[in-house]
């Protein structure tokens, strides 16, 4: 089960060569010209690579398929655990950029197994094209500034570990089995509305490691953006629920409204937690995992409100466009500052409003007016920062 | 079902002729098709060519594990087996009891494996028709060790179930071979038990062209003659 999309392998382990597994032979059924996936193996396989099929052709369509290399190499019923003493994980896709592969575990629930899952696959595709054209800028860029094995420990990269059980801890789950997100939404608005004044003198941030900090925002970025993209490609609004349950499906379903962007005070509480002797602390990593997939909703979500008054194609087309910026954003100020939370989207809103070639000399806005007023309405709902509103929404009131 | 029916109507038509036949061949007195235990003084062929064939039902089970896409990818499935046959030997001389060494048997076989979750699953059924031929390796009563051959075909019929949406497909007729070993409990004249170990090779279809499914296990059969 190869081609030109993808490699899909079975039982998938990494080792000093690299990943090695069983190349799957597909079993089918002929009927009248279809072919019948004739065994759950090849069913998941089929349905996997029809859909990278697709993807990468959204890719061609959107510019940014040269940016990947090779085919997609695809585990399937891959037995992957946190470290080589914990548990074999269940129920999760992992994409590990450091060997390009996407990982597909075993699957025990009683929902669609994720295999099948086209929302996830996408989501899963997009950490590829993110790492490729992303990451790899970043980790480029910073080379040039610092040694390789600390730009890996910037970036929250382990070198790939080579025994049976593949170690994943810096990979990309899906899934971080985040608390109850409305419930943080109202612990943070609480907190919030406490530490207004505490703002102006963020003394919790000298508890945050700058390199912590930015690793975290990065990740909830890319994961944000891929359930964005899952979301444009399956046009399900519960498509991680659908395979994770109804507890995930409240924390990362995209159809919840957000009323603003994400912001600094809101990160930077989401990275503390406070000790039973009412001192504040950092998070510990699976915290900050949690925080970062509660970061990477609210970008997906103020996207998929953003499609609502554009279009999906044309967010996701600006999102593919923004990449760069994105890049460049991330390794100028790598080990410089605080990233941002809300200034990583903007390149995307740029991008949302850029005027493109429209035919041979004619240049024009890929949005109608109705279309720009509505954008730049969303915006305000949001409270995008002024510069962004009067670089984009100054003749649009 | 209606193939096995016709096929048991034409082997028990071809053993009575076969018995008529050897009627005619025997020494006078003797009484042909007599149900005798084994060992007992038996009829002997004035040639010292008699042929005799003995039809039988058989019913029985398997418990196969099958190797499809790789080698952590098995099942097992735990098909009945029917089948319809004949057992012929040759009577060579007086001291020799009147065994059939040699079988022939069609053989039917079905099972069902599901995979996947209340949410979405696989039932595949496969179907196979085989031609066994066998051969025991003794004459002594108890356990006679034997080997067989087997030819015949075999098909998938898939059914694929999403949600209440439900994909129904048969799968044409594929070549499929296997080889058994097994020892036959030679107690009775009118029921005997096998036990064998068994190896199947069948084609199957994978995108492009065909390939090959190996499927390996044992198998319980009791037969009865007639």
């Amino acid at each position: 089960m190869e081609g030109d999309a993808a490699q899909i392998i079975v039982d998938p382990r990494v080792s000093g060569r690299g990943v090695v597994g069983e190349v799957p032979i597909g079993r089918w059924v002929r009927e009248s010209g279809k072919m019948i996936p004739a065994d759950f193996v090849t069913l998941q396989g089929a349905v996997i690579y029809a859909h990278t099929e697709k993807l990468i052709d959204i890719d061609k369509s959107l510019g940014v398929a040269s940016s990947l290399k090779g085919r997609s190499r695809i585990g399937l019923l891959a037995r992957l655990s946190e470290t080589p003493y914990s548990p074999l994980i269940y129920n999760n896709a992992i994409f590990d950029g450091r060997i390009d592969t996407l990982f597909f575990v075993p699957f025990d629930g009683k929902e669609l197994p994720i295999a099948f899952n086209a929302g996830i696959i996408a989501h899963e595709h997009f950490h590829r094209l993110f790492n490729a054209i992303v990451v790899q800028s970043v980790q480029r860029e910073l080379s040039t500034r610092m040694a390789p094995e600390e730009v890996l420990a910037q970036l929250g990269f382990e070198s790939a570990a080579q025994h049976d059980h593949h170690r994943c801890t810096s990979a990309k789950p899906l899934s971080s089995g985040a608390p109850d997100g409305d419930l943080v939404n109202r612990l943070m608005k609480s907190s919030l509305m406490k530490q207004t004044v505490a703002d102006d003198t963020p003394e919790e941030d000298t508890m945050i490691p700058r390199k912590v900090w930015n690793q975290t925002l990065l990740r909830g970025l890319n994961e944000g953006l891929a359930d964005y993209w899952g979301w444009a490609y399956a046009r399900d609004e519960e498509f991680v629920g659908r395979s994770l349950g109804k507890a995930e499906n409240e924390n990362r379903r995209l159809d919840r409204q957000v009323f603003g962007f994400p912001t600094r005070l809101a990160f930077r509480n989401s990275l503390i937690t406070i000790t039973r002797s009412g001192a504040p602390t950092l998070k510990s990593e699976t915290g900050r995992v949690s925080s970062a997939y509660r970061l990477g909703t609210e970008y997906a979500r103020v996207l998929r409100g953003l499609a609502d008054v554009s279009s999906a194609v044309h967010v996701r087309a600006s999102l593919s466009r923004a990449f760069p910026q994105i890049a460049s954003m991330l390794a100028q100020n790598w080990e410089r500052q605080n990233l941002e939370p809300e200034e990583l989207l903007l390149p995307i809103v740029d991008e949302i409003f850029r005027a493109t070639a429209a035919g041979p000399g004619i240049v024009a806005s890929a949005l109608s007016p109705e279309q720009v007023l509505a954008v730049c309405a969303e915006l305000r709902r949001l409270e995008a920062q002024k510069p962004v509103l009067e670089k984009h929404c100054s003749e649009a009131r | 079902m209606k193939r096995l029916a016709i096929w048991a109507f034409v082997l028990s038509t071809f053993a009575a002729n076969a018995e008529a036949a050897e009627i005619e061949e025997t020494a006078a007195g003797v009484v042909a098709g007599d149900v005798t235990a084994v060992g007992a003084e038996l009829p002997v062929s004035k040639s010292g060519l008699g042929l005799q064939v003995r039809p039988f039902l058989g019913i029985g089970g398997a418990l196969l594990f099958e190797s499809a896409n790789d080698r952590r990818y098995q099942t097992s499935v735990v098909p009945p087996l029917v089948s319809v046959g004949a057992r012929v030997g040759r009577v060579e001389s007086a001291s020799m009891p009147r065994e059939a060494v040699w079988s022939f048997r069609l053989e039917f076989a079905s099972a069902e494996t599901r995979d996947g979750n209340p949410t979405i699953s696989l039932l595949r059924k496969r179907e196979s028709w085989l031609l066994w031929v066998s051969r025991d390796l003794g004459r002594a009563q108890g356990w006679v060790p034997y080997v067989a051959f087997a030819a015949g075909a075999s098909r998938r019929n898939l059914e694929t179930v999403l949600g209440d949406q439900i994909e129904a497909v048969s799968g044409g007729w594929l070549g499929t071979a296997s080889g058994a070993a097994g020892l036959r409990a030679h107690w009775s004249r009118l029921v005997t038990a096998k036990l064998e170990f068994r190896y199947e090779l069948g084609d199957a279809q994978s995108f492009a062209e065909k390939t090959i499914d190996a499927r390996m296990g044992v198998a319980a059969i009791i037969e009865t003659s007639f």
